[in-house]
């Protein structure tokens, strides 16, 4: 547990959203306070419909939320205008996908590249740092190959590089293996696991136990709340975790957060 | 910090470079669009260097003619001759150096047959001149020398002479007014500034030769006039015209090249909305294209917005592809457009216009390309703000939900954009006779407004005709039929918009059609009521609104009198004037013999009883046609202002005529006073009928042998002949401007493939499926067929629903304003065909896409995400 003197790299408190008004209004996130402290790497877990997506959509400012607020580094996000949060979402956080998301007719340095071409700097300026990120992810000899080229993983691996060229404060992963092979996947973890302990914060929302495994902490979603808590790296208390049934109704839970 | 511009393996260096890599992406989608552009851009093109080349055909016109002239005095607008004593007059003015008058005639070239061509190459403009003043045009002598008084010579343009194998010497024989005539070339001229009308040659005549050959014994067409050293031609114009008075015209040549010139301006405006027309579908087929790239690529948007791109940003991506691609179609519109105004100047010509080669100019090319780049960002406006504003969330969740496109919010905006520019169209195309530019430029705006009204609209149309011609595709083709119909139905937006581009274009052509086919149904209807001459005599290739014609001489009158099977001869003198009196419009002045030509044709007239009409018109009343009257409020016991290069007077109403001739632009009177007015001696027109209808057949094999004797550059037509002389003109003009909106059809077209590619590419899954569970190729072809088959009907169909209720309105609107005597009549088979040709696009539409559908394997097609 970071200490509460130190300025937290991710702070939530009180997350609430819901989609849709009325009698068919759907509450994915009823509450939410999270923490994570800087070069902290954090798996969020839980079902599907556990608001665990929406959660991280609003950390990595996609989303906004219907009440709460957000900060990073103790700067509040929550409430600021569209351009604002487009500047954010360039320079302050990086967003690795499922499905990788490359632009398929942009090469794998050109990929890696377009953070900095969608905000109008200058290429040469990243032109070394594109040619280290490829490097870092063992991708030098394919910096001119089409995603059509390239394999799933290696693909993921361009992708994780494009979240890391400008420097963001926080990596934010949205099941950055749920599409990957094992082997595949287990490298894109590796990867992210030497980028935290090289000083990297890091937030990842996975169904898989043994990736949430390499977190050094990991928080279960339910119904739109924290559920419980534990530490990262015991692989076995996490699956038991996962399988432990709802702790109440859900229309208690509710009636709760009402 | 690197040196280097980019990174290893990486070649685009900004969002430019990702533009151009999705247009290479979308190869087939790239280029409908541009193909688009290239049509739009191509028709735009062609249409300004038509109108260039007419402008500078007549700018060269008057720099030659009035090369040496400082002051020109003429009728209005050059119509009507002046009388002999008028040069007296200007040389008496001080300041007069000198002045020149001039006659001029048509003649045409005879063949060794003695027949008279028809071409525009054998018509020569001859003007007669006093030979022993100075000359005032700058037409230069190169070989022989001026014609001499009494000779029978002519000195000719050496260029025309040289396309007729006539050089100094050589005898000329030509068709005049006065019968055929041997010239002999007494000399060649060329203009230093060059003057090239199309195949036309100009030709030069001593004035006593010209008057008798011309049957112009005593009057000016036009005088020229030099000022003397220190007096300014400003100055000597206002003194000449405050000597002569009202009626006549005294213009330096500046102002009269000038007013030609803005004579032109109406055309012209026309002729942009026409050409506009591509374009303006053109950029709605870019809205339509690029609406579906958005929505294709909602994903990758969606990850650009994520990794923080600024709305603007993503939204000059769009912008930027569109400009690329208008770029590239620019190019090759540019090209098209050179190739298209030849045709369009060919067809010019057809009608008798004289208009030089194509004069190329860089200023049409950069209007043209301006254009294309306009329409295409218009265009691509909407989508790409939609796509700046597509939430970064797309990239993790893509797709985007479909528009509602049937919403009653869209069906009361088109309703309140289509109905009042609807009204407005309609009163500023046919509510007047104004050839005031101006009013073009209103019509064509609210035309605009009125398409954007019908985009809009489209759907509420579209969508039931697609639901309606489902139901027996469905029963023919029971599976084909049936996915097509869910294909075209579950992107009800996409299926509207691509058929509002057909019914956009198809609806102009039904306009027009329509229009055309009730005018000349109306104008058939009347030939076939009041007109019961049995010939007509007049000039080959004759145009009442045409420019200047051959007059026919008093000796044909007589021959033709004097025929035994003849019982009456009636002349009629037309002269087309700029400004109709009492109005602003342009029209007809027609004379004749009110007496006589009552022998021979019955028209009717309303507001007094007939023989008082007669009589009023005898004494030198006027009777204004119907449509006329209506416009400009005029009524029998009021009076018109005639002002004429020959006299000046305030003439009473008489009567009203119920005549569609010139669209009701017509002002008649006696022989006399178009005569003592206008200077008019000479007949544009024999009207003759048989002494009985017996002796018609006899009459005109007399009247015929007689011209093609005497008069070959004449022609005697018969009713049925003269019905479709006149109708074939009005046909021909809105035949003119359908062909210049057909390319907006073809642009119709592409969209169309355009969609069907599209749908192809969504439901691969589909197709796979359908592959996987046994369906042949060629099922999978006529399914595609189908879908395009529906969209092609839906759009033709709408277009004629759409072009067919627009006309009725516009012609109920003529019937009570503009042109009273107007019915409606339907151009059934133009229907038919443009019907047939909605089956036949639909059909063509589709062989790419299905080939394309037919092509893909069953695995891959499944594989497909």
């Amino acid at each position: 547990m970071s200490s509460a003197e130190t300025v937290p790299a991710l702070e939530a408190q009180g997350l609430c959203r819901s989609f849709g008004e009325g009698v068919s209004a759907v509450n994915a996130l009823r509450g939410v306070d999270l923490r994570v402290a800087d070069r902290e790497f954090l798996a969020i877990m839980g079902p599907s419909g556990s608001g665990k997506s929406t959660l991280l959509h609003i950390l990595g400012a996609l989303d906004r939320p219907s009440a709460g607020s957000t900060s990073i580094h103790g700067r509040r996000y929550d409430d600021l205008d569209d351009r604002a949060l487009t500047r954010l979402r360039g320079e302050v956080f990086g967003f690795i996908f499922q499905f990788f998301n490359l632009l398929p007719t942009l090469t794998a340095a050109e990929n890696v590249l377009l953070p900095a071409l969608v905000a109008g700097e200058p290429p040469s300026r990243y032109a070394q740092r594109t040619d280290e990120l490829l490097s870092l992810v063992g991708l030098s000899d394919r910096a001119a190959h089409l995603p059509s080229e390239m394999s799933g993983g290696e693909q993921q691996r361009v992708a994780i590089a494009r979240a890391l060229l400008r420097r963001p404060e926080v990596l934010l992963a949205d099941e950055p293996t749920g599409n990957l092979d094992s082997a595949a996947g287990a490298n894109v973890l590796g990867l992210l696991r030497k980028l935290v302990d090289d000083g990297q914060t890091a937030v990842m929302v996975t169904h898989d136990g043994a990736a949430a495994a390499l977190a050094d902490r990991v928080v279960f979603l339910r119904d739109g709340k924290i559920f419980s808590e534990i530490p990262g790296g015991d692989g076995a208390r996490i699956s038991r975790e996962l399988s432990r049934p709802p702790a109440a109704p859900i229309g208690v839970t509710a009636r709760e957060a009402a | 910090m690197s040196g280097r511009r980019r990174p290893a393996g990486a070649r685009v260096s900004s969002l430019t470079g990702l533009s151009l890599r999705s247009l290479r992406a979308r190869p087939l989608r790239s280029v409908l669009t541009a193909g688009a552009i290239v049509l739009g851009v191509g028709m735009m093109f062609g249409v300004l260097l038509l109108v260039g080349t007419i402008h500078s055909t007549f700018g060269q016109l008057f720099d030659s003619i009035y090369g040496k002239t400082d002051v020109v005095v003429s009728g209005r607008q050059s119509a009507g001759a002046l009388p002999a004593s008028t040069i007296q007059r200007v040389r008496a003015v001080p300041g007069v150096k000198a002045a020149s008058g001039s006659i001029a005639s048509i003649f045409r070239i005879l063949d060794s047959s003695g027949k008279a061509g028809r071409t525009a190459s054998a018509q020569v403009y001859v003007v007669g001149v006093d030979v022993s003043q100075p000359e005032m045009s700058s037409a230069e002598n190169v070989a022989g020398h001026a014609p001499v008084e009494g000779t029978d010579e002519i000195r000719l343009d050496r260029d025309w002479a040289a396309e007729h194998n006539l050089s100094v010497g050589s005898s000329l024989r030509v068709s005049t007014p006065t019968g055929v005539r041997a010239l002999r070339v007494s000399g060649l001229y060329t203009f230093p500034g060059g003057l090239n009308l199309g195949g036309y040659g100009t030709g030069e005549m001593a004035i006593g030769d010209a008057r008798r050959i011309m049957d112009k014994p005593a009057t000016w067409d036009e005088i020229s006039v030099q000022a003397n050293a220190g007096v300014r031609p400003e100055t000597l114009r206002s003194r000449i015209s405050a000597a002569l008075g009202r009626g006549v015209e005294v213009a330096t040549p500046a102002t009269k090249s000038q007013e030609s010139q803005e004579q032109l301006a109406s055309l012209d405006v026309i002729l942009y909305f026409f050409s506009g027309i591509a374009l303006f579908v053109g950029g709605f087929l870019i809205l339509n294209s690029f609406n579906m790239t958005v929505l294709q690529r909602m994903r990758e948007i969606g990850t650009l917005r994520a990794l923080g791109a600024p709305p603007r940003r993503v939204a000059r991506t769009i912008l930027i592809e569109g400009v690329l691609l208008a770029l590239v179609g620019s190019v090759f519109g540019l090209a098209l457009g050179a190739g298209l105004a030849s045709l369009l100047l060919r067809a010019m010509k057809s009608f008798g216009m004289p208009v030089a080669g194509v004069h190329y100019s860089l200023g049409a090319g950069i209007a043209a390309v301006a254009a294309g780049v306009l329409a295409t960002l218009l265009g691509a406006a909407w989508p790409a703000f939609k796509a700046g504003r597509v939430a970064p969330v797309r990239a993790l969740i893509g797709g985007g939900e479909k528009p509602h496109v049937t919403s009653a919010r869209r069906a009361i905006v088109g309703l309140v954009l289509f109905v009042p520019s609807m009204a407005a169209g309609g009163l500023l195309w046919f509510g007047n006779q104004s050839n005031d530019p101006l009013v073009g430029i209103g019509a064509t705006a609210s035309t605009m407004v009125m398409f954007v009204g019908m985009v809009l609209l489209a759907p509420f149309v579209v969508l039931p005709l697609v639901r309606l011609m489902a139901a027996p595709l469905q029963r023919a083709m029971p599976a084909e039929g049936r996915l097509a119909a869910d294909a075209a139905r579950t992107s009800p937006g996409r299926t509207a918009a691509t058929a509002a581009t057909l019914l956009i274009s198809l609806s102009v052509v039904v306009v027009n059609a329509t229009v055309a086919s009730s005018f000349v149904g109306s104008v058939e209807r009347e030939i076939d009521s009041a007109f019961s001459r049995d010939l007509t005599v007049q000039p080959i290739g004759y145009q009442e609104a045409g420019g200047p014609q051959p007059g026919l001489s008093t000796r044909l009158r007589d021959q033709i009198a004097a025929l035994p099977q003849t019982g009456v001869v009636a002349s009629r003198r037309s002269l087309f004037v700029h400004n109709l009196p009492g109005g602003g419009s342009q029209g007809v002045l027609v004379g004749y013999d009110p007496y006589q030509y009552r022998r021979v044709d019955k028209v009717q007239y309303t507001g007094a009883p007939l023989q008082e009409v007669l009589r009023g018109l005898a004494q030198g009343g006027v009777v204004p046609a119907k449509s006329y009257a209506q416009q400009r409020n005029l009524h029998v016991g009021g009076r018109l202002r005639l002002e004429g290069p020959s006299g000046v007077r305030s003439a009473p109403i008489v009567g009203i005529a119920e005549t569609l001739e010139l669209g009701g632009q017509v002002v008649q009177m006696s022989l006399g006073t178009i005569a003592s007015v206008y200077g008019m001696h000479t007949d544009s027109q024999l009207v003759v009928k048989a002494s009985s209808p017996a002796a018609r057949g006899a009459l005109t094999q007399r009247v015929n042998a007689l011209l093609e004797k005497e008069y070959p550059g004449l022609e005697a037509l018969s009713q049925a002949e003269f019905k479709k002389h006149t109708t074939d003109l009005i046909n021909q003009q809105f035949s003119f401007f359908n062909a210049i909106v057909g390319i907006a059809v073809l642009v119709g077209v592409l969209g169309i493939i355009n969609t069907l590619s599209m749908s192809v590419l969504e439901r691969t899954r589909e197709i796979g499926v359908l592959r996987a569970l046994g369906a042949s190729r060629w099922r999978i072809r006529r399914t595609m067929a189908n879908e395009s088959l529906l969209i092609s009907l839906a759009g033709t169909l709408s277009g004629i629903i759409a072009g067919l209720a627009i006309a009725v309105v516009w012609i109920l609107g003529m019937r009570a304003t503009s042109f009273p005597e107007m019915s409606m009549y339907l151009p059934v088979s133009l229907l038919v065909t443009i019907a047939v040709l909605g089956v036949v696009i639909g059909v063509l539409a589709a062989i790419l896409p299905a080939r394309r559908a037919a092509k893909l394997q069953p695995l891959a097609a499944l594989r497909y995400e």
